[in-house]
């Protein structure tokens, strides 16, 4: 039993010692696990921290390579901002050598502009020590360098070549490169634009071409002198890292600088313009061009040349003028290859050009002392007028702008001149169609009009034609003692072709005057104007309106017709009356044939008596435009005549032209102007027995004594006596035949400087159209009689007779 | 009113004076008292100092005078002629007529 005890004791002890064993094993495993990881876990916080201690130090060293290039950033930005901070070129260099020269503590920095192949500008900062001759400040222009010396330095040949840095740390000085004078080490770099670039030459081979590329603007060089110096890399990069923003500022100068010459030329070529178109004077227009133009391209010589002659010039201050000399002006050669393009020779001593030229041009070139010349063309609607030629004393390239300008100028003066020619052409037209037209004014002014002071009627006239000569017409004509004619009319339009149809009229109207019984009716005269119209109007379409009337003052009537004219205005007794107010005003002239329809124009009669007013006007007055645009009111004449109507007949026309032109302002005559105011004359009538001369002979001298007292002159109361002795005597013996039972009726009427009579004797009157036109020389020295009338028409201004020829009127004047 | 008179009258002169006016209504008279006077004489004289005024058919007088005196061969002188009538004269263009001589004041 015991050992039946032990047994499971050591089974159970081995078990345990098995579990234990295991367990052992399992946490020794699990140790050893945990040594490897644990070891491994040391290895990667060894690997870590290698690695973390490797970026820090990457990370100091890219901080410190940032922080270095922030710097230099920094510093280009400062640089950049500084250069940037203005347009100007110059001062946009002068900044940045002195601040790269400085900074970097060299002995000479200095930059220099190329454009074509010329120097555009240059600036060097240089050290007290190493300054060039003639130098003073530490900034300066090359000046002291000439430009061939400075194109043909190494530097600027290498880097033009090569187009790359130059870094030199030592080299030896070179006395024969002036640029380079005492330098032992050398930094230069190009200064670059990558553009598009537009070449045109102007030479006689003319082309355009455009390309892409690299353009060197300038060159940047540093030099330290005397010793050597070893350029470091961080100096070389910032130059690097500032040629750039360098090469754009520049660029951007120097397009601000074109901008500023197109706005010179702008400004120039409107100047110019302003100056020639100024003028319509053609030599004011050129020789204003020549001067404008010469000081505008600072030429020695400017001038103009149209068919083979100098016509104006320009000189500058002690130049010589070639006004007299120049003929071939060497263009003949050139214009054969390139018509209407300009010339520019920049050098006229460049055997190319010369090969061109014949022996004549050789030696008017050598006359005009010219180096270099520029001649544009001037041609218009596409013919080739002339050249504007400058010369220059000194080789010069004339840049596009300048010939572009030229170019535009020549346009405006050949348009200008264009235009001169043009004004004075129509000057000379205008001058002598106005001499025309007031020599036509002259004529129609004596064919209007007629008999206006000589008649029984007062008569006022206001005329103003709307241009030189008029359509409107008038005549007053004394057919008859105390019997007047009054024809008042407008022709359709205005200007010379209706004052010349206005001459026809009148023409017709006058002849019927002088020639017939016509003018004694109206309706007759009114109808054969019309025919004369109509006749006329064979190949025209002309009309005019015409208004006529018979004042017969003895009798006290108006017998008138009506062809379509405004109607007059009657003052009598306080009122103003329009004449045929509700009629109708007729037909105008030209429109019918009167034949071809019965009583067209009617003869009206109305009584007119001595002391009435008549207002005679035509359309120009109602088609007046007041300043608000409207006509003159309808009723103005009717308002105006009422209000002024006790004013004496020859102030009225006066007034109603002043109170017109008060309501019309400003506005322009609308159409021709007349207006005519008349009054039957009041004449002292008496009548006398014809037996008693006596009587008459005191009548006689009361008249000449009444004259006296209006300031007759003496000799001419000699002559009035006999001229009314004769009309007297003529009356007494013709007239009456002596008879003692008739009377004759004698009325004068006595003014300041005028006198008028009538005569009117009871016999059966005579053809007085025979004597009307005998003279008084024409009488024979030894005839006994026949003075009678030769005398009257001798002594008076003014003789007319009725239609019967037994009533006189007489017109005396002093 | 006319104031005529026969002065002289010998064979060698007529002379007579004029006075007043020489009108239309005297120069028949003129001519009927004058005229008849005129024989074989070589000159006929008009003092016409008085003659103030003369109308047309005034002049027609001294017109025929001038001719009687032309058919019998005198010479007529119009003397003492005040400015008046020779202005009248001139405008009749009658100056060119004969001999005129002017009234000295």
């Amino acid at each position: 039993m015991q050992d039946k005890q032990t047994k499971p004791d050591e089974l159970h002890l081995e078990k345990k010692i098995n579990e234990l064993e295991l367990k052992l094993n399992s946490q020794k495993q699990l140790n050893d696990e945990k040594t490897a990881i644990m070891k491994k876990t040391i290895a990667e916080t060894e690997d870590l921290a290698r690695h973390l201690q490797n970026t820090t130090l990457a990370l100091i060293q890219e901080r410190q390579i940032a922080n270095a290039k922030a710097e230099k950033e920094k510093l280009v930005n400062k640089w950049v901002e500084k250069i940037n901070a203005s347009f100007d070129l110059d001062s946009l260099l002068s900044i940045f050598v002195q601040e790269i020269g400085e900074f970097l503590n060299v002995d000479r920095c200095g930059i220099v502009i190329f454009h074509k192949d010329s120097i555009l500008d240059a600036k060097e900062y240089t050290k007290y020590k190493y300054r060039r001759m003639g130098q003073e400040g530490k900034l300066n222009d090359l000046e002291s360098l000439s430009i061939e010396s400075i194109k043909e330095s190494f530097l600027v040949d290498e880097i033009n070549t090569k187009r790359k840095k130059i870094i030199e740390n030592a080299i030896l000085p070179n006395s024969d490169d002036e640029l380079l004078s005492g330098t032992r080490s050398l930094i230069a770099l190009p200064v670059i634009v990558r553009k598009k670039i537009l070449e045109k030459s102007i030479n006689h081979e003319q082309k355009a071409s455009h390309s892409l590329g690299d353009e060197i603007l300038g060159i940047l060089y540093l030099q330290q002198c005397d010793a050597t110096r070893n350029w470091h890399d961080k100096e070389v990069d910032l130059l690097n890292s500032i040629i750039s923003p360098l090469s754009v500022s520049i660029e951007k100068s120097l397009l601000y600088l074109d901008a500023r010459k197109r706005t010179k030329y702008a400004e120039l070529l409107n100047n110019l313009t302003t100056q020639i178109r100024s003028s319509l004077n053609l030599s004011e227009i050129l020789a204003r061009t020549v001067n404008e133009l010469g000081l505008a391209l600072r030429a020695s010589r400017c001038f103009l040349y149209f068919d083979g002659y100098i016509s104006d010039e320009y000189c500058e201050m002690g130049v010589p003028s070639i006004a007299d000399k120049i003929q071939h002006l060497i263009l003949d050669n050139f214009r054969s290859e390139q018509s209407f393009s300009a010339i520019a020779i920049d050098n006229i001593q460049n055997p190319l050009n010369l090969n061109k030229l014949s022996d004549e041009e050789l030696e008017e070139l050598e006359l005009s002392q010219a180096v270099s010349a520029l001649a544009c063309p001037l041609h218009f609607q596409g013919i080739l007028q002339g050249w504007i030629v400058f010369h220059s004393f000194e080789k010069r390239v004339w840049t596009e702008d300048e010939i572009s300008f030229v170019e535009a100028a020549g346009s405006q003066v050949i348009v200008a001149m264009t235009q001169s020619r043009m004004y004075e052409k129509l000057n000379s037209y205008q001058e002598k169609l106005s001499r025309e037209l007031k020599q036509a004014a002259r004529v129609q002014t004596s064919l209007i009009g007629g008999d206006v002071f000589d008649v029984s009627l007062e008569t006022s006239v206001f005329y103003k034609a709307h241009s030189n000569v008029s359509g409107d017409f008038y005549w007053v004509a004394e057919l008859a003692p105390d019997i007047v004619s009054v024809l008042i009319g407008d022709v359709s339009g205005k200007g010379p072709a209706a004052a010349l149809l206005t001459g026809y009229l009148l023409g017709e109207f006058n002849s019927a005057i002088a020639n017939s019984a016509l003018p004694w009716f109206p309706d007759k005269m009114i109808s054969f104007l019309c025919q004369s119209i109509l006749y006329q109007n064979a190949s025209s379409d002309f009309y005019a309106t015409a208004w006529y009337g018979v004042f017969d003052l003895n009798r006290g009537k108006l017998k008138y017709t009506n062809a379509g004219h405004l109607n007059p205005y009657i003052i009598r007794n306080g009122e103003v009356i329009q004449l045929d107010a509700n009629e109708d005003c007729g037909v105008p002239l030209g429109l019918i044939n009167p034949k071809d329809l019965e009583e067209v124009y009617i003869a009206r009669e109305i009584d007119f008596s001595k002391g009435d007013k008549m207002v005679l006007f035509t359309d120009g007055v109602l088609d007046q435009r007041m300043p608000d645009g409207n006509f003159v009111p309808k009723d103005w004449v009717y308002n105006t005549l009422t209000k002024i109507q006790d004013k004496d007949v020859k102030e009225i026309t006066f007034e109603l032209n002043e109170r017109l032109n008060s309501l019309s302002g400003s506005t322009p005559l609308s159409d021709d102007r007349l207006m005519i105011s008349l009054e039957g004359v009041s004449f002292n009538i008496e009548e006398f027995p014809c037996d008693e001369p006596l009587i008459m002979n005191g009548l006689i001298d009361s008249i000449i004594k009444e004259c006296v007292h209006f300031n007759m002159p003496k000799d001419k109361q000699i002559n009035l006596r006999l001229g009314i002795t004769e009309a007297v005597s003529n009356a007494i013996r013709h007239g009456s035949k002596n008879k003692k039972e008739e009377k004759i009726r004698i009325g004068y009427k006595i003014d300041k400087g005028s006198f008028k009579m009538t005569i009117k004797d009871p016999g059966p009157g005579f053809n007085w159209q025979v004597y009307n036109y005998t003279a008084i020389d024409d009488v024979l020295i030894d005839e006994e009689g026949g003075r009678g009338i030769p005398l009257l028409l001798e002594i008076f201004d003014k003789v007319t007779w009725n239609y019967l020829g037994n009533h006189l009127g007489l017109f005396f004047y002093w | 009113m006319l104031k005529l008179e026969i002065r002289k009258n010998n064979d060698q002169l007529l002379e007579l004076e004029v006075g007043g006016q020489l009108l239309y209504s005297d120069a028949e008279h003129f001519k009927d008292t004058v005229l008849p006077h005129l024989k074989e004489q070589s000159k006929v004289s008009v003092d016409c100092g008085d003659l103030e005024f003369l109308d047309s058919a005034g002049m027609g007088s001294f017109v025929r005078l001038w001719k009687e005196c032309k058919m019998i061969g005198a010479e007529l002188e119009l003397y003492n002629v005040i400015d008046d009538v020779q202005s009248l004269l001139r405008i009749a263009r009658l100056h060119q007529l004969t001999r005129i001589i002017s009234k000295t004041s």
